[in-house]
């Protein structure tokens, strides 16, 4: 029996491949990761999410303010968590989809679809696609909160957290959280979740986004903790005298004098040249 | 000041409160370094290798460590950021030399892949009153090496009654690195100082001793963020035509501010605080300034 041996064959060439790769300097590209603080929390009259904005790559901060939470629906939004494209492709995919079945039947999409959409379509990949997600919205069967994980596993519980951060903020939330909360209070508890994520977790970073969804009515609160903005700028900054950069040759042409603009074009290829003719000759005439 | 007989304090976090890192008050002379227990250690570990047991299975490590890495190849002496933190923390630490004053500066932040283990250590040395040492890579290995450069300062001091010069710290740094070459001390170095005539000078250093005289040099996480700001405006790199000026104190400290607090906002291994030790004939002075907790 060949067969049964055949996976741990192939896990051997491909270890047997990777060495080789490695020591011909070949890696695979490196993708940009949010270690990241996502968390969600449900209160009396619906759902509060929360995120970082930090996006790294390995050790370098990649992008100081990005967005976490991302549309899904107009009573649905997702953070996301693990390598960024991922997140936002296969969240976008979704959102995408259901808009197409919201137009081909005319109701308020369900926070269970979208999950089970996610869900499906993560499996299929195997756990390939990093995306980790906290899945909130409020549909005719009120409030919701799910956790996706990147095979397609889902938890659906009050209070949850994802990535890097999530143990930070998980901690924050075990002691803060009590069943129906206020709207202030379950903001509040959020925005220390993430702060806790974003202060002690060194993949986590920059401002804290909240979003807000009551039945009828979505709120999303970009920035809504700003401390982490730059602090000492140098007071003399960075002016350099004009001449610094070295001019190695220079060479000027002059601008054509008579350009000619063809108006009538019978065919469309003509036309576009057409086109083009007199934006150049603009661009000419003023330098 | 260790007391004797606490040999555990030697490992311990204690020893980061020994009162020779770093003084905060300024004019503390090297002179004031106290008997430092080294010296026991050092004996316990012989008797150590000499019960005859004991021996035997020092030897076998010592075969299976070298084994180790000659089958896996040498310790990597630079790699990934993440892969350094992982092993302890790392730091980024620079050294600005100016006409007759230098400035030493390093981070506080102890990073270990994700998490901050510290925000508040100090990884700076101060060998004399115009000597500074600052330490970037492992944790361990860099409180190993600045205690036996501690000791071989005060056997320094007490055969020649006088405190080591800038050159002659500088020869020294790199010996004790070199001695190490096929286990090198993870850290990566950068010494400033003031000189026998009275000038600023840094040393920047690779782990197994190999240095280099500058102007101005930084090593850790940091590195290539800040080197590149560093020769542009302290040698005036890729500025052509551009008058060589030599910067004041206060203006090489203002610049070292906006550095570590632009390193700060890209490298997720540089914040919390940083040390700036200006060193000038009158002694060392440090500065304390925060940069971010994210």
């Amino acid at each position: 029996m060949v067969f049964p041996c055949l996976p741990l064959l192939r896990h051997a060439a491909s270890l047997w491949y990777g060495s080789l790769c490695g020591r011909r300097g070949y890696t695979m590209p490196k993708p940009v990761k949010t270690g990241t603080t996502i968390a969600g929390v449900v209160f009396a009259d619906g759902i509060v999410l929360g995120a970082d904005t930090r996006a790294t790559s390995g050790s370098t901060v990649f992008e100081k303010f990005c967005e976490k939470i991302h549309y899904i629906a107009p009573n649905i939004y997702c953070c996301g968590a693990g390598t960024s494209a991922d997140t936002e492709s296969s969240t976008g995919l979704i959102s995408s989809q259901l808009e197409l079945h919201r137009l081909a039947t005319g109701r308020e999409s369900r926070v269970s679809t979208s999950l089970t959409m996610l869900k499906r379509m993560l499996f299929r990949y195997q756990g390939h696609v990093s995306a980790a997600l906290v899945l909130g919205g409020v549909d005719l069967h009120g409030p919701h909160l799910y956790t996706v994980y990147p095979h397609g596993s889902t938890d659906r519980l009050p209070y949850v957290t994802m990535g890097s951060g999530s143990l930070a903020a998980m901690a924050v939330f075990e002691t803060g959280y009590k069943d129906d909360l206020s709207l202030e209070d379950a903001k509040n508890l959020v925005y220390r979740g993430i702060s806790a994520g974003i202060y002690n977790d060194l993949g986590s970073g920059g401002n804290v986004d909240l979003c807000i969804i009551k039945r009828g009515s979505t709120e999303y609160l970009r920035g809504f903790a700003t401390e982490n903005a730059r602090k000492y700028r140098r007071p003399s900054g960075y002016a350099f005298a004009p001449g610094t950069t070295a001019v190695l040759s220079s060479k000027f042409t002059r601008p054509l004098k008579e350009i000619a603009v063809v108006e009538e074009a019978g065919v469309a290829e003509a036309a576009v040249d057409g086109a083009a003719t007199p934006a150049t000759g603009e661009m000419d005439t003023t330098t | 000041m260790l007391s004797e007989g606490t040999l555990g304090a030697v490992w311990g976090p204690s020893l980061a409160v020994l009162p020779t890192r770093v003084p905060r008050e300024p004019g503390c002379t090297a002179s004031g370094l106290g008997p430092i227990s080294t010296s026991t250690s050092i004996l316990t570990g012989l008797c150590f290798v000499r019960a005859p047991r004991a021996r035997f299975w020092f030897i076998v490590s010592c075969v299976y460590v070298v084994g180790l890495t000659g089958a896996f190849g040498r310790p990597p002496v630079s790699g990934s950021s993440l892969l350094l933190c992982g092993s302890g923390s790392c730091r980024t630490v620079l050294a600005v030399a100016g006409k007759d004053f230098c400035v030493v500066a390093s981070d506080t932040r102890l990073g270990l892949g994700y998490s901050i283990p510290s925000r508040k250590v100090s990884r700076i040395l101060k060998m004399t009153d115009k000597v500074v040492l600052a330490s970037s890579g492992m944790q361990a290995d860099m409180m190993t090496l600045h205690k036996t450069l501690r000791m071989r300062l005060v056997k320094y001091q007490q055969n020649h009654q006088k405190d080591m010069s800038l050159t002659a710290a500088s020869q020294m740094l790199s010996n004790m690195l070199y001695t190490r070459r096929f286990f090198p001390y993870y850290t990566f170095n950068v010494l400033g100082g003031i000189d026998e005539k009275g000038e600023g000078w840094a040393y920047g250093y690779d782990a197994i001793g190999s240095h280099e005289k500058v102007s101005a040099v930084c090593s850790g996480t940091g590195q290539t963020l800040i080197q590149p700001v560093l020769d542009n405006q302290i040698e005036f790199k890729q500025q052509w035509g551009a008058p060589k000026v030599d910067l004041s104190l206060e203006a090489t400290v203002e610049l070292i501010r906006d550095a570590f607090t632009s390193a700060g906002e890209r490298d997720i291994y540089t914040g919390d605080y940083v040390e700036i030790c200006k060193i000038t004939k009158d002694g060392v002075e440090v500065e304390e300034f925060q940069l971010k907790f994210d």
